[in-house]
């Protein structure tokens, strides 16, 4: 796979993909929310701050670096104090509740206030009550426990834990929640948006088939209305309600006169006559997209034969409501001669050789002069004959191309993966035949009503 | 006026009516149910039910004569119901042993109960090739069919007709019958209906009665086309099909099967 992207390109991804992105930043932010506010509940804290002072002669103003590197080992000397079961005890007897020494240690922090002598004890719990009460008693305990352990009075209450009804939650914090979720499903969500256009293979845009098949484009067909279900025995021949005589106003007719038009062009340009319509797999719409074409240049009074090719999967018999039981089959198969096999159809200017009984499997060889035969003995008595071919993986596909003037492949915008259609491609001119170009065909339109005028 | 293509209306040749007036009975009961022209089709079984060509073709005029004689309003062709053998291709092309209906491209064929034969693609496919066109009849009574209804519409997309009795479709039938006939119409995989009828009483012509039902639950437009195609099968026009819907359900996992 080569994959290059420049910035741009990818801010043009990114930005084509901004509603998923957005989608998902907004689920993120929202779970977190919810996390936050339903889910963890609200914890506070409560704070006392001690000052440790050194018994110092009386006088001697300034403690010497000694000193306070001596007092500030005390320091860690205390906290061990504070947390040891000695100080803790009590404080559990006095808070009346079924903590355990563990549990209170998870609790509670002890730290020196910047290296300075002051220790500051932090206690955190679910009521701010509690906490202040905890981080007090815990105060007293130790100034209690240290005036007895080391016949010291050097333990100052600097500020006790205070009760203050407005006091904020140390955790958790909605706005930086937020900010994490915000940073998290953005990267999250782009990273989806960029793996999806890496393991994007599918021909979903004029672009795609520009650069990954490098043909030209000859026509863009949306996919069509589904056709109005009626209450018939002939409502399930979607085929034959997609054709363009059946269709109702609203559905666009402009997209497939581009494409005659496109083919026109073409068969003028450079004298062609014979057209085969495939495409590199089974239901990529080659059958449906060739009849209309084939419809239109009826219309446009061009003598138009259509040839229904695909002997397995015949279709166009059930499109127009003619009988198969005679069809190309028959020529190939059993001699019958050309003129028995043709049929009129019910448009003007278009004739029809359907694809005749489905040989079995026993009688898979094509005789292919004979195709070329048949082609050949036509081309004077019509001004373009179109062929619906097998899709292109099946053996008969190639050879056929190879009588044909030109080769049209239809894709499937939706799920015609590009790898397929250049390996089609290719198994096409390797039969000497020329490939005059891409039908983007399902292809989603925005806008279809824009066509209807 | 509807044609019948099926039914076993010609005195003592097969297991249908065994007496001349058992016939005109018959023939009788079928002007009743508003038909006018039917094809008499006897068993053919090779090997042991092989009524002659001329035989059949001798009583269908014999027949005829004594309907014009008692003003009995109504036309007897002649046919075979052939029961399915692997020759039948060119049995059909020396055409002295078996009889297409009324001498049309259309025969008529009697699937084996037991399972469907490996040939018949290439049977059919044949046959195709020579001009004739290969009609199932009574499908919906066939247990393979009955088992796998895939092999029928495959035989169909293979260009195979499908007939089915009348009677399937009456209070006359077992309701699994009746069932499974309407799941082929549902499936657009029955060209044409008949009445396969034998006996005054016991298998009598229901035709009217079928196309009532079918037109009840149906609309017109499929007793329309069943009733044309009867037709075209006695004229020996050729007829259309609508695409049959393959009734496997598990189709999207046999997309990985491939």
């Amino acid at each position: 796979m080569d994959m290059t992207l420049d910035l741009k390109a990818l801010a043009a991804i990114l930005f084509r993909h901004i509603w998923i992105i957005l989608i998902i930043m907004i689920s993120t932010v929202g779970m977190s929310l919810f996390v936050t506010y339903q889910v963890m509940s609200p914890v506070y804290e409560g704070k006392t701050e001690l000052l440790i002072t050194t018994e110092q002669a009386d006088g001697q103003a300034l403690p010497s670096p000694g000193d306070i590197d001596s007092s500030l080992k005390l320091i860690d000397t205390y906290r061990a104090i504070i947390e040891s079961p000695t100080v803790l005890n009590p404080v559990i007897s006095d808070l009346e509740n079924s903590l355990t020494i563990a549990h209170l240690k998870q609790k509670m922090t002890v730290e020196p206030l910047h290296d300075s002598q002051v220790l500051v004890i932090k206690v955190e719990d679910q009521d701010q009550k509690t906490a202040v009460n905890t981080a007090n008693l815990i105060a007293q305990s130790f100034q209690k426990r240290t005036a007895e352990l080391m016949k010291l009075d050097n333990v100052h209450l600097l500020s006790p834990a205070e009760y203050n009804p407005d006091a904020k939650q140390i955790c958790p914090k909605p706005v930086v929640n937020t900010i994490i979720s915000i940073l998290i499903g953005g990267l999250f969500a782009m990273g989806i948006v960029l793996l999806k256009h890496i393991f994007n293979t599918s021909l979903s845009s004029e672009e795609a088939v520009t650069t990954h098949l490098e043909q030209p484009v000859l026509g863009v067909i949306p996919t069509l209305p589904k056709p109005a279900s009626e209450d018939s025995i002939s409502s399930q021949n979607a085929l034959r309600q997609q054709l363009m005589h059946h269709w109702q106003d609203k559905t666009p007719i402009e997209p497939y006169q581009n494409l005659a038009a496109s083919l026109l062009y073409l068969i003028k340009n450079e004298t062609l006559k014979t057209i085969l319509f495939t495409s590199p797999n089974p239901g990529e719409g080659k059958s449906l997209t060739s009849l209309n074409t084939a419809l239109l240049f009826a219309n446009s009074k061009k003598r138009t034969l259509y040839i229904d090719m695909d002997l397995r999967k015949p279709s166009c018999h059930y499109a127009f409501q003619l009988p198969n039981h005679v069809g190309m089959s028959s020529y190939l198969f059993h001699e019958m001669p050309i003129s028995d096999i043709i049929q009129e159809s019910e448009i003007e200017h278009l004739s029809i050789i359907t694809a005749g009984p489905p040989p079995p499997f026993s009688a898979r060889l094509l005789n292919v002069a004979k195709i070329n035969a048949l082609l050949t003995a036509l081309k004077d008595d019509f001004d373009i004959i179109i062929i619906d071919s097998p899709p292109t993986f099946v053996s008969d596909t190639p050879l056929i191309s190879g009588h044909a003037d030109g080769t049209v492949m239809v894709v499937d915008s939706k799920s015609t993966r590009y790898p397929d259609a250049r390996q089609a491609i290719e198994r096409i001119t390797q039969s000497d035949s020329k490939v005059l170009g891409v039908i983007l065909n399902n292809f989603k339109m925005k806008h279809v009503q824009d066509y209807y005028y | 006026m509807s044609v019948d293509i099926h039914n076993h209306l010609l005195w003592d040749i097969d297991d249908g009516p065994a007496q001349q007036e058992d016939a005109i009975q018959l023939a009788h009961q079928a002007v009743k149910q508003g038909i006018s022209d039917v094809i008499a089709t006897p068993h053919f079984r090779l090997g042991y039910a092989q009524p002659s060509v001329e035989a059949i073709k001798e009583r269908t005029k014999q027949f005829n004569k004594l309907l014009a004689a008692q003003q009995i309003p109504l036309t007897v062709h002649s046919g075979m119901e052939i029961q399915l053998f692997a020759d039948l291709d060119t049995a059909l092309n020396t055409n002295e042993m078996v009889l297409s209906l009324n001498g049309s491209p259309y025969v008529l064929i009697e699937m084996p109960t037991t399972q469907i034969p490996h040939y018949i693609e290439d049977l059919f496919f044949n046959m195709q090739m020579r001009g004739f066109i290969p009609v199932i009849a009574h499908a919906e009574k066939n247990p393979p069919f009955q088992k796998n209804p895939d092999q029928l519409v495959q035989l169909i997309e293979k260009g195979a007709l499908v007939q089915i009795s009348a009677r399937s479709l009456t209070h006359h039938s077992q309701r699994s019958v009746r069932k499974f006939a309407n799941q082929l119409i549902q499936h657009r995989a029955v060209h044409l209906i008949a009445s396969d009828a034998h006996h005054v009483e016991k298998r009598p012509f229901l035709l009217t009665t079928a196309y009532k039902a079918v037109r009840k639950t149906y609309g017109l437009s499929y007793t329309a086309y069943f009733k044309k195609n009867a037709r075209l099968v006695l004229n020996g026009q050729s007829l259309f099909i609508h695409p049959p819907i393959p009734f496997n359900t598990r189709k999207s996992w046999q997309v990985f099967m491939k």
